[in-house]
């Protein structure tokens, strides 16, 4: 006792406080903490996606209203711990009064046998006995505490007037969590937790990580991992990230507040705070979630990945459409083939009824596949039985690219027109004539559809009306490909370059020059831009700075007809008949949650 | 006019609209009726935070009400307008007083602003710089550090 009395600092004066209670008050004091806690939403969410998303929601508007109560207890402890000022007050004339008995407390207890003393010191602070925190009844020997002591105690008064002051350790530990959080930077937060105890377990917090994950990735993206929870709790070990260090230090040292002892519950099984999270929880830990997240960052950015490819058309591979892990693909062999690309890549199921090429599918998931090929026709499938629900039968010259949404199919051709058509029934619409050479390549968004055509225009239609809404020229060579986001429009040309197209103004904002043979399909999202050409390779852009990040080469050794991708992989087909798989996604325990 | 009182008994007598930032006060005066002329009491609240929080109330009380949702926009520590910098410009014992003040008083937007404020109090300091700056002892074994820095190390490789 004597050689932890000499040290001064808070910690040391915690420990030592604890020490002189004796084992009986001490746990004693730990369970009425504990007790008082309330669990902080964790370990009532359901486990299937729906609920989890409802459930999600319901937890945050239940945190609010929880948190409502939490200031209404905060209120009244704020209101004890005014009373423990009070109190400070009434210590502080004490200390006039007996000199420094409060920093003298070993002595006192070597003097166990010196009654005066003691009574003189409980009758002191009896009328605010049960706002006492444990530091200040440190006289008391051994043994001799027997009311049980409540969590509220702890007050930060009390804290911050008998050590030096930390003054950061002040904040209310909901309070220092909510300042964690506006640090956007998970260097700043491994620093902190490097600071003492307390803040290791309070830089650990989820919602300080999940507000990271957020000021980084956005809310979407934030939303579209917790809606996959299930598949995280069910499949993966959460807890990583659970802080390693066995901290056995007395409660009250963690949690000097009173305040933060209802808002972070800690197992109630066990005593001793041995680690931040409950296993038992459901709830993911947004610290694991942002380290796999920034791996895939790291991949995607050095260009860590792993490429598979494989082979099972019988001839060049138009176009490839995949979706978690379902491929689908069209080839020159004239079939539509369906592979299972989980793990041992194999194929699932081919179909065919054109009578040329097949060189442009897109399908739903759900209802329809619609393909369009060189036999001038385009046919709507059951996505479902595989069956041909109709052929659309109109084109005069090969199918080059077929969309479409909920209730039009639009299609493109050599015959330089484009046709909408009834996705429901096949009927025939209209036509859109315009362009002065073949329509290769078409995308829809919303009620619009952008086309690119070899006679290097960029034109925006209107599906419904057929009306022309604008043309965009700047390419000097015919165009391969084209996708519209519904603000910008990029383009890919045999003049090899990529050109991005604001839709309100209408004029190139940004021509991306890298490859060495006509840009034959490209595929964008808010990061990166994706291109395949004649040159072979396959090249990813930065989509703000227009840089190459990537040239994905020697793996196709013939020309690249498309490209897909996700938030983990790409997937490309050939003329070589070659698919090919690249994915970013290795290392990173979540790759299927941020695809 | 909205009376109330500090925990030294100092009155202060504010502007309703002033008033009703901070919930707390807010959620009385709806409890106990406009007519009450009673002072609220305010115990946790010292005169002189008091005043500097009627000040910050003051400043904003021409602020559009806050959004409702704070998880749609993420709250970056850099984001603070140049009179609130001000404002937070103050020694290190008011500046947590007036947190607790905000934190007590539920008003929001100061809370956000005393968080920020000691943020960036923090960024781009050294653990023991951050130690010195609040008093912070060091309770961990030269063992854990270790650990807790190997933990942390791919924080570092971006």
């Amino acid at each position: 006792m004597k050689s932890t009395s000499a040290r001064s600092s808070a910690g040391a004066r915690f420990r030592a406080s604890t020490d002189s209670k004796g084992p009986t008050t001490g746990a004693e004091s730990v369970e009425g903490a504990v007790g008082t806690r309330q669990m902080d939403g964790s370990g009532s969410k359901a486990a299937t996606v729906g609920g989890f998303f409802t459930d999600d929601s319901k937890g945050r508007a239940g945190k609010g209203a929880k948190g409502a109560k939490d200031r209404e207890r905060g209120k009244d402890r704020a209101k004890e711990r005014g009373k423990d000022k009070d109190k400070d007050k009434d210590k502080d004339r004490r200390k006039d009064r007996d000199g420094d008995w409060h920093w003298d407390w070993d002595d006192d207890n070597d003097d166990d046998e010196a009654p005066d003393t003691e009574t003189d010191v409980d009758g002191s602070f009896s009328a605010t006995d049960s706002a006492f925190g444990p530091d200040e009844e440190t006289p008391t020997p051994p043994g001799r505490r027997t009311p049980p002591i409540s969590s509220s105690r702890w007050s930060t008064d009390t804290h911050a007037n008998t050590h030096p002051t930390d003054t950061l350790g002040l904040l209310p530990s909901e309070v220092a969590v909510q300042m964690l959080a506006c640090i956007s930077d998970p260097k700043t937060l491994a620093i902190v937790s490097q600071l003492s105890r307390r803040w290791y377990l309070l830089a650990a917090d989820n919602l300080v990580w999940r507000s990271l994950f957020v000021s980084k990735w956005g809310v979407a993206a934030a939303i579209s991992v917790a809606k996959r929870q299930p598949a995280l709790t069910e499949n993966l070990p959460l807890r990583l990230q659970s802080p390693k260090i066995h901290l056995d230090l007395p409660v009250q040292y963690l949690f000097p507040d009173p305040t933060y002892s209802h808002n972070y519950n800690r197992p109630s099984s066990s005593p001793s705070i041995i680690a931040l999270d409950n296993n038992n929880s459901t709830e993911v830990s947004w610290k694991f979630i942002y380290k796999q997240r920034l791996i895939l960052h790291n991949n995607w950015k050095s260009a860590n990945y792993q490429a598979t490819a494989f082979t099972g058309h019988a001839d060049a591979v138009y176009c490839v459409q995949f979706q978690g892990n379902l491929l689908t693909s069209g080839s020159r062999d004239r079939t539509l083939k369906f592979w299972d690309i989980n793990k041992k890549i194999h194929c699932i199921g081919s179909i065919s009824g054109h009578d040329g090429s097949v060189l442009c599918m897109q399908h739903d998931a759900s209802k329809y596949i619609v393909t369009g090929s060189s036999d001038s026709t385009a046919i709507i499938w059951s996505y479902t039985t595989g069956k041909i629900l109709h052929r659309l039968i109109g084109h005069t010259l090969p199918v080059l690219d077929v969309r479409f949404n909920s209730t039009h199919v639009v299609t493109c051709s050599k015959d330089c027109t484009i046709r909408v058509w009834n996705v429901a029934n096949g009927a025939f619409l209209h036509a859109m004539d315009g362009h002065q050479a073949a329509v290769n390549a078409i995308h829809i968004h919303g009620d619009y559809v952008a086309s690119a055509s070899g006679d290097c225009m960029v034109k925006l239609w209107n599906i419904k009306t057929g009306a022309l809404v604008k043309t965009f020229l700047g390419h000097t060579r015919g165009l391969a490909c084209v996708q519209f986001d519904g603000q910008k429009i990029i383009s890919g040309s045999n003049d090899f370059t990529l050109k991005i197209w604001d839709v309100y103004t209408g004029l190139c904002e940004r021509t991306l020059e890298g490859h060495s043979n006509l840009v034959r399909t490209i595929c964008f999202d808010e990061e990166r831009i994706v291109s395949g050409s004649y040159d072979n390779t396959i090249k990813i852009w930065d989509r703000r700075t227009g840089e190459i990040l990537h040239t994905l080469e020697g793996v196709h050794n013939s020309w690249v007809f498309h490209v897909q991708m996700d938030g983990t992989r790409i997937v490309s087909a050939a003329q070589d008949k070659r698919i090919v798989i690249w994915d970013f996604g290795i290392g990173c325990a979540l790759a299927k949650e941020f695809s | 006019m909205v009376k109330i009182t500090s925990s030294d008994n100092q009155e202060f007598t504010i502007a309703k609209e002033i008033a009703n930032q901070s919930v707390l006060i807010k959620n009385m005066l709806e409890d106990v009726g406009e007519a009450d002329d009673q002072p609220i009491p305010l115990p946790n609240v010292s005169g002189a935070i008091l005043q500097k929080v009627i000040e910050y109330a003051t400043m904003h009380k021409d602020d559009p009400p806050a959004a409702p949702e704070e998880e749609t926009r993420p709250k970056s520590s850099e984001d603070i307008e140049e009179r609130d910098k001000e404002f937070m410009n103050v020694d290190q014992g008011t500046l947590f007083e007036v947190i607790l003040a905000a934190n007590y008083l539920d008003m929001k937007n100061l809370l956000d602003l005393g968080c920020k404020t000691v943020a960036n109090m923090i960024k781009g300091k050294s653990v023991e710089e951050i130690r010195k700056t609040f008093n912070i002892v060091n309770d961990f074994t030269p063992e854990e550090e270790e650990q807790i820095r190997k933990e942390n190390e791919w924080c570092e490789d971006r």
